[in-house]
């Protein structure tokens, strides 16, 4: 194709072109107009990459006679930017187009508030057109996001695959199983704290999440294995694991913990002599600060199960927390039916991505599941924060939060140095290990 | 505990054991009977799938404070019914521990219903003090011990009728897993592919064929790849061999002619499966004929990947298939909606809480569900009775699978209604 639109890669935008072409226009105004087709308000199926292409391809004697510029949007909006003594040829061209999309309601039904297209005097109008271009510019930027995210996610598990290795078969699976049967796993348990924010974004640990580390279960355990591979071969996994784990939870020397404490929990091991034996281990008082959480595919496997293990447990004073639930998850099933206390919603740009009917999906279920019960986890980044915020969120767990913990632990640390710093100045005693550093 | 779990061992009818030491409870009682009375709680009326040992034995938990504080003993039957005997219990201990099992047991029909109330299906006091009521006990208990070893003896029996769930054998363990993974790669698969129809009855009370399910015989792969094995015991495990199984089954069903039969088919895979290698293979041998294929996913596959879900569902949907979500069942209808999911129809399996028997707001909750489902989109699995079509019907379900409906089908088949399988 000989339009610039269709020749130019899409690094940069079509948008960003457009922009940076609008501004370098400031100087040369005069004698320019502005013609803006709004071909995104077609329906779907008149909207392909081919009609495009054909409407854009009008305006393309234009173009190749450099009477005008043409930039196709994402959305399929046409832009054209052209000189003043064409206007009669382009209301033509433009009249061509609409006739193209003659059935669709964008050209049957056009009114004043919805018109198939706006013209624009560069001159007298070049801030609208400015505001305008700058607003599509901005709207692509934060849609151009999931694209990259997305090659880079594939470029991240190809690079997962590569450093994961082989994936679990019954056979090693076996004999995984064995090894952590004997091993001691109680160096690969790992916290995680689960946070409110105050507006500083200062953390405020609610509970903490124990588990063991799959990541340094593979390396150490097994390396050259993908645990990850088959997730019902996984999954059958993790029911070793949840053993291991109410051993060691039962003997608190071997892992100090202190406040409350949540942990994953298969439906089965609730209802198994380990949980029982563990649970007759542990003082009363303690399981009131205990959160199991359970998987919503292992609920389902046998929903009666569940039901019983809930209610036994939750009769007992534990609570009970829903995890690995995605928003969409959340809006069909009945979490107030299914019991559980809280719920813990799995971070994923897809949400920020979706625009405004999303966040309005997620604001009302963060509000129906009420605030301090819904948990964001696995939040890598600042993003994710924003938009929990946005839609009601409080509560927040992921790497990001370790680091804001670890951030806030140094701030203070520095706060304390530096107020012993100006006590030492001032002439008062040093007092060696006075004040201890908040976790 | 270990005190516990030798008398628990006995729970599931494999000895009269406790209903004895009860009836000699009883006995003592008689010579002075002041102050006792019991309590009988049956849990035998709870459903199949509530009534397992460890629950149970959860479930006597409840009475921990009862008997550990009072003189108080709890017997578990044979056939899972509770007997607490008591003296001079505070009443109020004991309504505690029963609304715990109750609550234990809330989804289950038995529970429901007003406790204290005369008609309460699931207590029954005894005030031990009264002769009447000591003997009326006594003979409740005789008819229990002489049911439990009715129980004992049939249970050979009701083992061998391998159900869902109930197969013989040692569980399923990622050891015997690598030994079934590879007899199943190699078996001859052919002849352990079965069908079963699901018809459509049209308003003149006609039936049609609506497709024909072709699955794997679980129980015929067991006895020759795994006799020895429960290959249903472990869930995870057993949703690992389905993906192995649907990779089979798809090269069997590839390799029919689909040209000269103009009936539909359905197979149940895994969401894995559709996305892989293997079923773009059976796609392109296909090739027309997607339109007379149905694919069945599992309720738990598709939840725990939504958006793979999705994805799934609109490349088959684009290359000609229709989608059937399978796996649900009335309790699970209670706890989501289905319509989101967009599939071409819901399967969902025909239990007890569809019964007459049960009360009033769970039959109209599920009336309910299945009028918002939409009629046409539901399809009643396994179905056992004529009555379970006449009670569909009237919801205006007109779609059916299961055993009884094998047998109309086979008449169909016979008078020439529908062709040839």
């Amino acid at each position: 194709m000989a339009l610039p639109a269709e020749s130019q890669t899409r690094v940069p935008s079509q948008e960003n072109l457009l922009l940076d072409y609008v501004r370098r226009l400031e100087k040369h105004k005069e004698g320019r107009k502005v013609v803006h087709v709004h071909l995104s308000g077609l329906r779907s199926f008149n909207r392909r990459d081919q009609h495009i292409r054909t409407a854009a391809s009008t305006f393309e004697p234009l173009v190749k006679e450099l009477q005008g510029q043409l930039f196709t949007l994402k959305n399929a909006d046409l832009f054209l930017i052209y000189k003043s003594e064409q206007q009669h040829q382009v209301v033509k061209m433009v009249q061509k187009v609409k006739f193209l999309f003659s059935d669709d309601p964008l050209v049957a039904e056009e009114s004043e508030n919805n018109p198939f297209s706006s013209s624009y005097d560069a001159e007298q109008h070049f801030d609208d057109i400015i505001q305008l271009v700058q607003g599509l510019a901005d709207v692509e930027k934060v849609k151009s996001k999931p694209n990259m995210r997305a090659r880079m996610d594939t470029r991240a598990s190809l690079k997962a695959k590569q450093e994961m290795g082989e994936p679990l078969t019954p056979n090693v699976l076996g004999r995984v199983e064995d090894a952590l049967s004997r091993a001691d796993l109680s160096n690969l348990v790992r916290r995680q704290f689960v946070c409110a924010l105050d507006e500083q974004m200062v953390p405020e640990p609610e509970f903490s999440e124990l588990f063991i580390s799959i990541t340094d279960l593979r390396k150490t355990l097994i390396p050259g294995v993908n645990l990850l591979a088959n997730r019902w071969l996984f999954q059958h996994l993790t029911v070793t694991l949840d053993r291991r784990m109410l051993a060691m939870l039962t003997k608190t020397d071997s892992l100090t913990i202190s406040g409350n404490i949540s942990f994953n929990i298969n439906v089965a091991t609730i209802l198994s002599d380990d949980f029982q034996n563990f649970d007759n281990n542990i003082t009363a008082a303690r399981r009131g600060n205990l959160i199991l959480e359970v998987q919503k595919e292992d609920i389902f496997t046998d929903l009666g199960a569940f039901l019983f293990a809930r209610e036994f447990v939750q009769a007992k004073g534990y609570r009970v927390c829903l995890d690995g639930m995605t928003y969409e998850a959340m809006e069909m099933l009945d979490r107030e039916r299914l019991g559980t206390d809280m719920v813990k919603l799995v971070w994923n740009p897809e949400m920020l991505d979706g625009g405004e009917e999303v966040h309005e999906r997620v604001r009302r279920l963060v509000e129906h599941t009420k605030p301090e019960n819904v948990v964001m986890c696995r939040v890598d980044n600042r993003e994710a924060i924003n938009y929990g915020q946005t839609v009601g969120i409080n509560l927040f767990q992921g790497h990001h939060i370790e680091n804001l913990i670890a951030e806030d632990a140094r701030r203070r640390e520095l706060l304390r140095l530096k107020r012993r710093i100006e006590r030492f100045e001032e002439g008062e005693e040093f007092e060696d290990g006075g004040e201890e550093m908040i976790e | 505990m270990a005190e516990r779990s030798s008398a628990f061992s006995i729970l599931g009818g494999q000895s009269a054991e406790e209903e004895k030491l009860l009836l000699n409870h009883l006995h003592r009682i008689g010579v002075n009977s002041q102050g006792w009375y019991a309590v009988h709680a049956h849990l035998s009326g709870l459903q199949a799938g509530n009534k397992q040992p460890k629950y149970i034995r959860i479930a006597t938990q409840a009475f921990d404070t009862v008997t550990n504080n009072f003189e108080s003993t709890l017997y578990v039957m044979s056939n899972f019914d509770m007997i607490l005997v008591s003296k001079e219990t505070p009443i109020e201990t004991i309504d505690e521990a029963l609304s715990t099992v109750r609550s234990l047991f809330s989804e289950d029909p038995l529970t429901e219903g007003e406790e204290g109330l005369f008609e309460d299906r699931f207590t029954t006091w005894y005030d031990l003090s009264q002769a009447s009521d000591l003997t009326a006990i006594d003979v409740d208990v005789k008819f229990l011990s002489e049911e439990a070893e009715r129980l004992r003896t049939e249970e050979v029996e009701e083992r061998t009728s391998s159900l869902i769930n109930q197969m013989d054998g040692e569980l399923l363990t990622a050891r015997n897993l690598t030994v079934i993974a590879d007899k199943l790669q190699r078996v001859q698969i052919n002849g352990l592919v079965q069908n079963q129809s699901a018809i459509v009855i049209e308003a003149d009370m006609n039936g049609r064929l609506l497709f024909n399910e072709h699955f794997i015989s679980m129980s015929d792969l067991q006895a020759r790849i795994a006799p020895d094995t429960n290959l249903f015991g472990n869930p995870w495990l057993f949703n690992y061999l389905t993906e192995l199984l649907d990779k089979r089954l798809l090269t069997v069903i590839a390799a029919r002619d689909f040209s000269v039969t103009r009936e539909a088919v359905s197979l149940n895979l895994n969401i894995s499966t559709v996305l892989g290698r293997e079923f773009q293979t059976f796609h392109r041998m296909l090739g027309e004929n997607a339109k007379n294929v149905l694919v069945e996913l599992q309720m738990v596959d598709v939840l725990s990947d939504l958006s793979t879900f999705a994805y799934a569902r609109d490349s088959l949907h684009g290359n000609g298939y229709r989608v059937i979500l399978d796996g649900l069942n009335p309790l699970s209808l209670q706890f989501f909606d289905p319509r989101k999911l967009k599939a071409d129809f819901v399967k969902i399996a025909w239990g007890r809480e569809f019964k007459a028997d049960t009360s009033q707001t769970k039959a109209s909750e599920v009336k309910e569900i299945v009028l918002r489902l939409g009629k046409d989109q539901v399809i009643l699995g396994r179905v056992d009775s004529e009555q379970a079509i006449k009670w569909a019907l009237t919801l205006g379900i007109h779609r059916f699978q299961g055993r009884y409906i094998d047998t109309i089908a086979d008449a169909m088949y016979v008078k020439g209604i529908i062709g040839d399988r």
